[in-house]
């Protein structure tokens, strides 16, 4: 069955190539957002099986965003991308619930794959 | 009926009329006796001028009761006046000397005037000097002083009137006294010694005034020092007429000296110096402080005393030792001039010594406070910490209970030092930050006294007395005066404070600039150059594996793009690392160590985050050293140590390499030097050549846990 997925980020270059990246290994990509709040409501209508999630956002934090999309009981799961390291963020992407972290420039059908494998197996 | 204000001050003045015209009656009486020829030329001055002395009692009673009409004082001053102008005595002169027989009981009355001196002499010696200055007891234990004076007091007056024998106390020696009990006279020699009750009542009385001063403060004290000072002049002058006319006496049997007969009108003259004395200090017109006189007066007395023992004990006693009789002898002159040409000095400074104590008690004199404070301000005592002492200082010798220096800052006035300290910690307000007010007029004190330096308002001091006491005049002068010279020390503390200000948002400015520039690099430049990267990996897979030969051109690309990608975050780091803005100093300094081309043993032992500002300059601090060893140190090994001890968290660096660093090479440190001034902290470099390099940070922080700046929350608007 195939897996659908939200993609948010305020350049629409990235969610471009963002979405053709995860179209060629066959995700669904249901639905765009550019900011935080959009970001939730469009989870929450779409209850997509992957948000892809930018961690600067123009009206909040992908941190933030991740939080306030799991208290809404949805059961995405959740990576974030960032043109940072993942150094730079430490602890902060785990207490986000989000499952893992890919730095825009390595970001990879197959990098998407392995946290979400990664993830099932853990469960 | 209570009676009202109003109706007391009718009354006093009634009874004050009554009094003057009592006064005019007896002025009168030798007029009166030259007039009418009758035998009346012994009239004596002594009694004219005991007279005038006694009518300031009553002057000083109406103008007491006047403004005061339930003080006590007023009324006793009055009855003094009263007493001592009883009209039955003007009677008894008419019915005895001017014409003789010509009023009937004129012995009576003359003997019942006869011991008139007890109650006047009486009310002034006990009741007037217990109930100083506001009319009422030291305490209620000294009731029993007030009964026994005044039981003292009848029993002379009565003793006196009842005693058989001549008036002469009456003026009348030919009299005999026709209301003597004879059985009394009997026992005269046991009666009459008891005469010492009332000077028993005067001493008590005496005690319970020093009582009252030695708990006083403030403008009671100062009352208390008024009457004190009369009544010693008082005491003083007696003490000279009684001496002079002793010495006078022995000698022959001549008429007193007219000069004995001028110390002893000014002595009894003097008397009126403590209705005045009394008056002044009750109704605090120009309530000067007399302190200096008093002091002076010690002193001189002092010097005075001193200088005639030497002269007298060097000069008559060992003159008469050596047998040169009463001829002066030049030698001892002189010597005992030597003797007080060398003791003066020390002398002079005891004497200065034991009147400041008797004035100020334990207090700094105001002299000392302001030669204390001008001492400080003139010397190297760092301006910010000179404001502690200058509270400090104030305190002591205003004798406040807490005092406050305000800087004018801007448009407000901070506080910046109290005295007490622990009082500063529980005014400020929570957080520990100081408080501040918009005018002068908001600032909570008995005295606020504004610093001005040449016309602009520069601060204020602040002083609180305990409870119950006020500022006394010289003390509000003493304020005035350290106030005046304040000035200079709060522009400098303002100037000071400027620099730091100035300095602080600069560095602030340029931390804050960093990080926005970091931002731009990363959000703006990198970004794109990341979603090129994407695009060009994207086309790669779009393309297919041969890719229409255009594969390792995409390939290149993609590898210059991801160096280009890796320089700028380094460029970024270097300008303001956001692990730093992120994670804190713990992470990135791990950050900085990982990346070091010489092994470092780090030990990080902060369980909060210190301000921004501390953690920004600690970490770059760790970045510079850390650069100055990979590149001139030669070191195989680094330690860093990051502990914190109270309020102050301590870096320390040190490396075995080659040592031998000074400032000029490390210029980087330098810079660094300025920014850890902004956050109070210093930076010590131990360098000897062969034996590494020690690099010792200590900055302050705030004692309350350290909370980061929560990044703003999340509005959803589903």
């Amino acid at each position: 069955m195939t897996m659908t997925a939200l993609v948010v980020d305020d350049h629409a270059g990235f969610r471009t190539s963002a979405r053709f990246l995860l179209e060629m290994e066959g995700f669904e990509v249901v639905g765009e957002a550019e900011d935080g709040a959009s970001a939730v409501s469009a989870a929450e209508r779409l209850e997509p099986d992957l948000v892809l999630l930018d961690v600067q956002l123009p009206d909040s934090r992908g941190f933030e965003v991740a939080r306030e999309i799991l208290s809404r009981g949805l059961h995405s799961r959740i990576i974030l991308v960032s043109s940072r390291e993942e150094s730079d963020y430490g602890d902060s992407i785990r207490a986000s619930g989000a499952i893992g972290f890919v730095p825009k420039g390595e970001l990879s059908g197959d990098r998407v794959r392995a946290l979400l494998t990664k993830d099932a197996t853990c469960r | 009926m209570p009676l009202t204000d109003s109706t007391l001050r009718r009354l006093a003045w009634v009874t004050f009329a009554y009094c003057c015209g009592c006064y005019l009656l007896l002025a009168a009486m030798p007029l009166l006796a030259h007039w009418l020829g009758g035998s009346a030329g012994k009239v004596d001055g002594g009694s004219v001028v005991l007279g005038a002395m006694t009518f300031a009692f009553p002057v000083a009673g109406i103008l007491v009761a006047r403004q005061q009409p339930r003080n006590t004082l007023g009324w006793l001053m009055i009855a003094v006046g009263l007493v001592a102008s009883f009209p039955v005595s003007a009677y008894a002169e008419y019915g005895l000397n001017i014409r003789p027989g010509s009023l009937p009981g004129a012995d009576v009355a003359a003997a019942v005037t006869a011991a008139n001196w007890a109650p006047v002499l009486g009310l002034v010696g006990t009741f007037l000097i217990l109930l100083f200055p506001d009319g009422h007891l030291p305490s209620p234990r000294w009731r029993f002083v007030g009964w026994f004076s005044g039981l003292a007091i009848a029993w002379v007056y009565l003793l006196i009137t009842l005693m058989p024998g001549k008036l002469e106390a009456a003026g009348e020696p030919r009299l005999d006294n026709p209301l003597g009990i004879p059985a009394l006279g009997e026992l005269a020699h046991l009666l009459l010694p008891t005469i010492v009750v009332l000077p028993t009542s005067f001493l008590l009385c005496a005690a319970g005034l020093i009582a009252r001063f030695r708990r006083s403060s403030g403008v009671e004290r100062l009352q208390l020092k008024w009457l004190a000072t009369a009544g010693a002049i008082v005491a003083l002058l007696y003490l000279a007429a009684m001496v002079s006319s002793l010495l006078t006496g022995i000698s022959d049997n001549q008429p007193d000296p007219g000069w004995l007969l001028v110390i002893q009108n000014l002595a009894v003259y003097s008397f009126a110096l403590v209705p005045v004395a009394i008056g002044i200090a009750i109704l605090k017109h120009g309530l000067y402080e007399i302190d200096i006189v008093i002091n002076k007066a010690v002193v001189f007395g002092t010097l005075a005393v001193f200088i005639t023992t030497v002269y007298v004990a060097i000069v008559v006693g060992l003159g008469a030792l050596v047998g040169t009789g009463v001829q002066p002898n030049l030698a001892l002159s002189v010597a005992a001039t030597a003797v007080v040409a060398v003791a003066f000095q020390p002398v002079q400074h005891r004497a200065q010594r034991v009147a400041n104590r008797l004035v100020y008690g334990e207090r700094a004199t105001p002299y000392e406070v302001l030669s204390e404070f001008t001492d400080r301000v003139g010397g190297s005592y760092d301006a910010v910490e000179l404001l502690p002492t200058m509270t400090r200082t104030i305190a002591h010798g205003v004798g406040a209970a807490r005092t406050d220096v305000w800087l004018a800052t801007g448009h407000r006035l901070v506080r910046e030092a109290t005295w007490p300290e622990r009082d500063a910690d529980k005014a400020d307000g929570a957080d520990g930050r100081a408080v501040a007010v918009d005018t002068l007029s908001e600032i909570v004190a008995d005295r606020v006294v504004a610093v001005r330096h040449q016309g602009e308002l520069l601060g204020a001091l602040a002083v609180t007395k305990p409870s119950g006491d006020q500022l006394t005049p010289a003390e509000g002068k003493l304020l005035d005066d350290v106030a005046g010279q304040a000035g200079l020390v709060l522009r400098n503390v303002r100037l000071i404070e400027d620099l730091r200000g100035s300095r602080e948002r600069l560095v602030t400015t340029q931390d804050e600039e960093r990080r926005r520039l970091e931002r731009n690099l990363h959000d703006g430049a990198q970004q794109r150059l990341v979603a090129v990267a994407l695009m060009i990996r994207t086309a790669r897979v779009r393309l297919g594996p041969d890719a229409a030969g255009l594969g390792p051109a995409l390939d290149q690309a993609a590898d210059q793009l991801q160096s280009a990608i890796e320089e700028l975050r380094e460029l970024a780091r270097g300008i303001h690392p956001a692990i730093l803005t992120e994670r804190g100093l713990g992470p990135a300094i791990r950050s900085l160590v990982e990346r070091s081309p010489v092994p470092v043993v780090l030990g990080y032992a902060l369980d909060q985050r210190p301000p921004a500002p501390v953690e920004a300059a600690l970490y770059f601090v760790v970045a510079e050293a850390l650069t100055n060893i990979a590149k001139y140190a030669r070191a195989t090994q680094v330690g860093i140590q990051v502990t914190r001890s109270g309020r102050v968290v301590t870096l320390e660096v040190s490396d075995d390499g080659v040592g031998g660093a000074d400032g000029a090479r490390g210029s980087g440190l330098r810079g660094l030097v300025d920014r850890l001034a902004v956050v109070d902290g210093t930076l010590a470099v131990h360098s000897p050549p062969g034996r590494g390099t020690r690099l010792v940070c200590t900055v302050p922080v705030p004692t309350a846990p350290h909370v980061p700046d929560p990044t703003p929350t999340l509005v959803a608007s589903s």
